[in-house]
């Protein structure tokens, strides 16, 4: 499988120098294979957003590199901004980073600073619009008279709008009632299958990453605690909740009627997977004669 | 790169001079210029210097921070000093060329404004930047000048509004620095292009800021109201500032110094070494 983005055993500190030093990251590795979404997960400060800022090059690692296509990113510093538009990334609450008079305006910001012509940079904020699910009634609105969902997904659609071949979110999701979610992600794998590009999501919920993600990367105090793909990552499930993160509530619930004896096949991480095992049995059981 | 603006310059730590009360700490400020100013030979001015040196070790900041901060103020120094230097004419004539005269007196006055300059500075970053944290700076403040309240100056609330934009001041920076990235995400370029150019593209940058600070100056105010702050009337403080035997020694310290720098201006001195 080809490797989008690589991180080779990078270190970063936080005020180096100072009383407040932080050691954000240490010795990390971690491939994102292409065309793949990979979910990055782990508590509050143990180094997400860190290492997603450089996988576009926002902040330059303190030691170790990162490759885009086999390309060191920080080789050539004249190319970072090229980088920036083939590596998009979507801020934590994104929404505070709009200025423009309108929505269109908005959306068309990356796009104008990669100096595409009038046509084409219509046509990309029409299709990222489309891909959030935004009307085009709203391309006319200022962009701060929206609702709080609305305006997550101007600024998504902004990103999205520079087509880039990898898609980085920040917690894309924070902060948004579950139906606002499942639109965010509908969006995100949308994009992925319109575009064929390869997804990075950071997340604090494991249900959203057994739902969306094909790999996930597992971060514990700025180290890569384990990473591959999914059925891979929750076989590990004990030490997960060592660490405090939890596996989605169904996988635990399948396990504990699993280690009771009941015939569940191993991997179930949505509730229909679940569904679509247990009525079998169920029904099983109704047709023995039992209760 | 905005972290690495130190603001304040504040170094916490738990030294003597960390822990003297910060409404002393601005008494023995305002007292230790007024003793920089009474030394007025090269010789006593040399002296309160190294008083004011001795007070690195004491607070226990590293010498490499002092001397950083100072070399902003190194031009400033040297600029008083030639001017020194060139513009006396007095005592004996150690050298002349060109139209340029240089006078044992212009040498002694140059190192006397020179030192004065970094005795001023070094003694009053000692005892206010680095060892008093901002808050502490400006709850002491509020409670020396606390008696002018009585003729309707509000004190008070000059001080709660110092209090709250001191509290910000890090948030904004960096909320700046995410906007700045989240921007620069977007492919923005701050750095190329004719001025207007660049002016331009920090548009992207101030008007989210402003509406962040608007939001957060609006959050700030009904959370205040909401737990019924109503200003300086009746209210009582979490930490109440009592002075300590540390700060009646740090006030005699000081007074004992200026009685010293009073003799030693008062020594005669061979005639190289004056100013005059
Ligand atoms: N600008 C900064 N200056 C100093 N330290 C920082 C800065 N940003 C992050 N840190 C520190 O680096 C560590 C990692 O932070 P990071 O933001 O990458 O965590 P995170 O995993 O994204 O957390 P969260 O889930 O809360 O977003 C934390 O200990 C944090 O305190
Ligand atoms: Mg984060």
């Amino acid at each position: 499988m080809e490797t989008a983005i690589e991180l080779v055993d990078v270190s970063f500190v936080y005020g180096t120098g100072t009383v407040f030093r932080t050691d954000a990251l240490s010795g990390v590795s971690v491939k994102i294979a292409k065309g793949r979404v990979s979910g990055i997960i782990g508590h509050t400060g143990s180094g997400k957003s860190t290492m997603v800022q450089m996988m576009n090059g926002l902040i330059k690692p303190t030691s170790g590199s990162v490759r885009l296509f086999g390309e060191d990113i920080f080789a050539d510093k004249k190319k970072l901004r090229d980088i920036r538009f083939r590596v998009g990334l979507v801020f934590q609450y994104p929404e505070y980073q709009l200025f423009e008079e309108t929505v269109y305006k908005d959306i068309a910001y990356g796009p104008t600073n990669m100096k595409l012509d009038e046509k084409e940079i219509e046509r990309r904020v029409k299709k990222a619009a489309s891909l959030v699910g935004l009307d085009e009634d709203l391309f006319s609105k200022s962009p701060f008279e929206l609702s709080g969902g609305q305006k997550r997904r101007v600024a998504i659609a902004g990103i999205m709008a520079m087509e880039p071949e990898v898609l980085v979110l920040d917690e894309p999701a924070s902060g948004l009632d579950p139906v606002g979610r499942k639109d965010i992600f509908k969006a995100i794998l949308d994009f992925r299958d319109a575009t064929g590009g390869t997804v990075v999501i950071v997340s604090h919920s494991m249900e959203d990453m057994a739902s969306y993600a094909d790999d996930i990367i597992v971060m514990n105090h700025g180290k890569c605690f384990v990473s591959g793909c999914k059925e891979e990552v929750f076989k590990k499930a004990d030490e997960l909740c060592k660490m405090g993160l939890d596996v989605p509530q169904i996988t635990s619930l399948m396990t504990r009627l699993r280690a009771m004896g009941m015939e569940i096949p191993e991997g179930i991480y949505t509730v229909e997977d679940a569904a679509k095992a247990l009525l079998p049995l169920l029904l099983q059981k109704a047709g023995g004669g039992g209760v | 790169m905005m972290s690495d603006i130190t603001l304040g310059q504040f170094f916490p730590g738990n030294s003597p001079l960390h822990r003297i009360d910060p409404r002393m700490k601005l008494i023995l400020t305002i007292l230790y210029i007024v003793v920089v100013f009474m030394a007025d030979t090269i010789v006593s001015v040399l002296a309160v210097l190294l008083l004011s040196v001795l007070l690195i070790p004491v607070g226990n900041i590293p010498l490499r921070t002092v001397l950083k901060s100072m070399k902003p103020l190194l031009f400033i120094m040297i600029f008083t000093g030639l001017i020194n230097l060139f513009w006396t004419k007095d005592g004996i004539l150690v050298c002349s060329f060109w139209i340029i005269e240089i006078y044992s007196a212009g040498i002694v006055q140059a190192i006397f404004i020179i030192v004065r300059i970094a005795a001023l500075l070094l003694g009053s970053t000692m005892l206010i930047s680095y060892t008093t944290s901002p808050i502490a700076l400006t709850d002491g403040m509020e409670q020396l000048l606390a008696p002018l309240s009585r003729i309707k100056i509000p004190v008070h609330d000059f001080a709660m509004m110092m209090t709250i934009a001191l509290r910000f001041i890090p948030t904004l920076i960096e909320e700046t620095d995410k906007i700045m990235s989240a921007q620069k995400a977007r492919g923005a370029d701050f750095s190329t292009g004719s001025i207007i150019k660049r002016a331009k593209a920090l548009i992207p940058i101030f008007i989210p800021l402003f509406l962040s600070c608007i939001r957060r100056a609006d959050e700030l105010a009904v959370a205040m109201e909401c737990r019924c702050y109503n200003g300086g009337k009746g209210k009582t403080r979490m930490n109440v500032l009592h002075y300590k035997a540390l700060d009646f020694a740090a006030l005699a310290l000081v007074i004992v110094a200026g009685v010293l720098v009073f003799f030693v201006n008062k020594v005669p001195l061979p005639v190289f070494l004056l100013t005059k």
